[in-house]
């Protein structure tokens, strides 16, 4: 399908791009939001920002940006769909801008061949995550003054004491003293107002050490400049000034592709309702959708508030707000809440609450609130700084008072060159590039990291509660046992292999839970067997089941015993029927992920406790246990979501927790937890809530993402001992007066080379 | 040795125009995308940018 329309769009010369990396595009990803969503007005307003000339801009994550040859082919597509449209594609981010005018383009069309390609857009808020030009400026910034400062004393230092003409060392100095003062008060402003507005919040920042050393060093030069006498240390400050601004750099570029990765599984319809209104249906944000007003959900949308369903009623899932996996059967006139995920069929319903105050919504809200709170913990670095910065005051004092009496002037030098030559740019950059090799890496292999507390309080994590319907399981029926009667198929004229091969073969067709998990169940068997030409003419489904029409006349139904069989009598097992005539009988349950006993066993392995909190039953959620070797009294069932985070609140009072999910009722326990995991698949609620997401399915990566997460902090902290242990030596020195602004220059560097090997080149030892 | 003063302008002048010109990049958003431009000038394109 892709194929055909790279064609028809004249850009088959896509194939043989020489930059091609990866694979064409298939076309399979599926948009939560329709072409004509796009083209709506709400959309409009909602997403898109006004550019002042009448036109528009809005921007799009696009899923499945791998290499240029990607965007080679989406702005060759674009280029002849909307050629009066700007459209730019950013690969490093994966993220493309539109600027367009809506009378003239059609946002809908862009997104429709956007699609068809096999890279559907996402729509990203207005505005949301700028690119951080203003910090490359200030690093650009620092790093020119750095060089010409650096010039200026080299020639000081090559030249010797006397060495320059008189009139030039003072041109020098008065020059390193102007490119430092620039570099000070523009290029360092977010550091000196960062440390200012910790200082009145009395709290200690890694930024204060570093900023006291470098304002010392900097106003102790200055005055040596001024009276034209004595050392100066310009280039030493703007140099830690640079190569902290680059480490905060690289990290703000990283976290910035972080929460533009994370965007790409952002599902816009969950902020958007579909009202039914005379007119017909119209989308519409959320805060539009009051009670009293009629509204659709379209299949596998979450129904976005409290309702009472007014016809098509079917089949849903609470799984995301209660953990039951069981789809439960709504009628009409029943109650429906929000946040629950709709079935294979359309629902219309009349909202009973304004969907702003629907339990899922309000979950969604406290949870981004409680992830904001915690952002502000002071974090790991800053407490091996606050104490590495008591240390260095300390000897900088012992420096001052050994000789102030007999010298004041010397007393000074000396205690600045103990602020100076302690380094504190270690300190500023180790932690930023520890943490952001963390995410990168991370990246490459399904987890991400969304701050650096994250991978901290990860790291730190002793006990592991996890979420049992979705995190621990599948979160959906799979088939675990089947029934077949033979004399029954045999009459039917077909094959047992034959009617399998249908079932297969109808995968894709049917996002029914009963047809999918009975295509996965009829994949592997029987191995190699020859498969007959059963192709479904038609397929339509009901909440109760699914029909197939065959080619060649047969009828295949599947699902409830009612809808396979006239007069059948639903006995909660999963019916095959051909013709009207039932021929098996599946029965369904939700499964362990294959992956979770082994990464169980691994963490149990590390010393970390487990245990579960599920919303399911007490039998369901035993038998988990049991599967995964816990005790029972390891598992708790029946938990509401408020239970959910009153239990990790509980553990949290004895130690380092991590909470697993991926539901809307672990949205709160998830913000709660120091640190909150999401597993792939996750509600947006729990998404958002959690400080880690995986990308990939199954546990797997949460053994990664927890090994990778100990081996960073470990090389953070071998770092930051090697760096005391060098300027403890480097502060004696200073002290007894043996450092001079050349030997601080060149101190410098060693130390931030080893730090910089040490914090990027470690290993985590987690199978890939 | 009056002519180090002249070059040591002359080198800070240059510089300084560097610098303008960095800033001037950075704000046009030039360095935002750090991957595609390098594989662009790979592909050679027409006006409209088709091969």
């Amino acid at each position: 399908m892709a194929h055909g329309l790279i064609l028809t769009l004249g850009l088959g010369a896509f194939y043989t791009l020489p930059v091609r990396r990866a694979a064409a595009p298939v076309a399979t990803a599926t948009a939560r939001l329709s072409p004509e969503d796009f083209a709506s007005p709400a959309f409009l307003t909602e997403f898109t920002a006004p550019l002042g000339d009448g036109r528009r801009r809005a921007t799009l994550a696009l899923s499945a940006l791998r290499c240029y040859a990607c965007v080679w082919l989406c702005e060759g597509a674009m280029r002849r769909v909307a050629p009066e449209a700007a459209f730019d594609v950013n690969l490093e981010t994966g993220v493309a801008t539109v600027a367009f005018d809506p009378v003239k383009t059609s946002l809908g069309v862009l997104a429709d061949t956007l699609t068809r390609l096999g890279y559907a857009p996402v729509p990203l808020a207005p505005g949301a995550l700028p690119p951080p030009r203003d910090d490359l400026l200030r690093l650009g910034v620092a790093a020119f003054c750095t060089l010409n400062v650096m010039s200026f004393s080299a020639a000081d230092y090559l030249a010797g004491p006397g060495g320059l003409e008189i009139g030039l060392w003072q041109l020098f100095r008065w020059l390193g003293l102007a490119l430092a003062t620039f570099a000070f008060f523009y290029a360092a402003r977010p550091l000196l107002v960062g440390a200012w507005r910790a200082a009145v919040a009395r709290r200690v920042v890694i930024d204060q050490p570093l900023v006291l050393a470098m304002l010392s060093a900097y106003g102790f030069s200055a005055y040596d400049t001024v009276r034209g006498a004595g050392p100066v240390y310009f280039d030493s400050v703007v140099a830690v000034l640079a190569l902290v601004l680059a480490g905060r750099y690289l990290q703000t570029r990283l976290f910035l592709r972080v929460e533009r990765s994370l965007g790409r599984s952002f599902d816009p319809s969950e902020d958007l309702a579909r009202l039914v209104t005379d007119d017909g249906v119209r989308l519409a944000p959320l805060r539009d959708l009051l009670a009293g007003q009629a509204f659709m959900v379209p299949p596998g949308a979450l129904v976005p508030a409290d309702a009472v369903v007014t016809s098509g009623g079917g089949e849903v899932s609470r799984a995301p707000l209660t953990g039951e996996p069981k789809p439960v059967t709504l009628r009409k006139g029943d109650a429906v809440s929000g946040g629950v995920l709709n079935g294979p069929t359309v629902l219309y319903c009349t909202a009973t609450a304004d969907a702003l105050s629907c339990y899922a919504r309000r979950a969604r809200v406290l949870a981004r609130r409680m992830m904001d709170e915690k952002g502000r913990m002071s974090a790991l670095c800053d407490r091996l700084a606050a104490a590495f910065f008591g240390l260095t005051l300390a000897v900088a004092a012992a420096a001052f008072f050994a000789v102030v009496r007999d010298d004041p002037a010397m007393a000074v030098t000396r205690a600045v060159a103990v602020l100076l030559v302690a380094c504190p740019c270690v300190f500023g950059f180790a932690a930023p590039l520890a943490f952001a090799t963390c995410a990168a890496r991370g990246l490459e292999r399904g987890v991400v990291f969304r701050s650096q507390r994250a991978v901290e309080q990860l790291a730190a994590a002793r006990r592991f509660v996890f979420d049992k319907t979705g995190t621990l399981t599948l979160g959906r029926p799979q088939v675990v046992e089947s029934h077949w009667f033979l004399p029954a198929l045999a009459a039917t004229g077909l094959a047992q292999d034959e009617v399998l091969a249908a079932l297969v073969e109808s995968r894709g067709l049917s996002d029914h839970h009963a047809a999918r998990a009975v295509a996965a169940w009829a994949e592997p068997s029987p191995p190699g067997a020859a498969r007959p030409g059963l192709e479904a003419a038609a397929v339509e489904q009901f909440g109760a089941g699914v029909t197939f029409a065959l080619v060649g006349g047969p009828t295949l139904t599947l699902g409830k015993k009612s809808h396979c069989a006239r007069g059948g009598v639903d006995d909660g097992l999963t019916w095959l029927g051909i013709d009207g005539h039932l021929v098996a009988s599946f029965g369904m349950d939700d499964t362990l992920m294959p992956d979770a006993r082994g990464v169980i066993d691994w963490l149990q392995a590390t010393g970390a406790a487990i245990s579960i909190s599920s919303g399911d039953q007490e039998g369901r959620t035993q038998a988990v246990a049991a599967a995964l070797g816990l005790a029972p009294e390891a598992a708790e069932a029946g938990r509401s979501p408020a239970g959910k985070a009153l239990g990790v609140r509980r553990l949290k009072a004895q130690g380092a927790v991590a909470m697993v999910g991926n539901g809307v009722n672990d949205a709160v326990a998830l913000g709660e937890a120091p640190v909150g995991v999401a597993v792939c698949g996750a509600m947006q609620a729990a998404r958002e809530a959690a400080d880690v997401c995986l990308t990939r399915p199954g546990l797997a990566p949460l053994r990664i993402a927890v090994a990778m997460s100990r081996a960073a902090t470990r090389a953070l902290r071998r770092s930051f001992c090697f760096a005391s242990a060098y300027n403890l030596m480097a502060m004696s020195l200073a002290a007894t007066g043996h450092v001079t602004p050349l030997v601080a220059a060149l101190l410098m560097p060693v130390n931030s080379l080893v730090v910089t090997l040490i914090t990027t080149r470690w290993r985590d030892g987690a199978a890939a | 040795m009056t002519v180090l003063f002249l070059l040591v302008g002359v080198s800070l002048a240059m510089a300084t125009g560097a610098l303008v010109a960095f800033a001037w990049c950075v704000r046009d958003g030039q360095l935002d995308d750090l991957a595609a431009p390098g594989a662009r000038i790979l592909i050679d394109t027409g006006e409209d940018g088709a091969l």
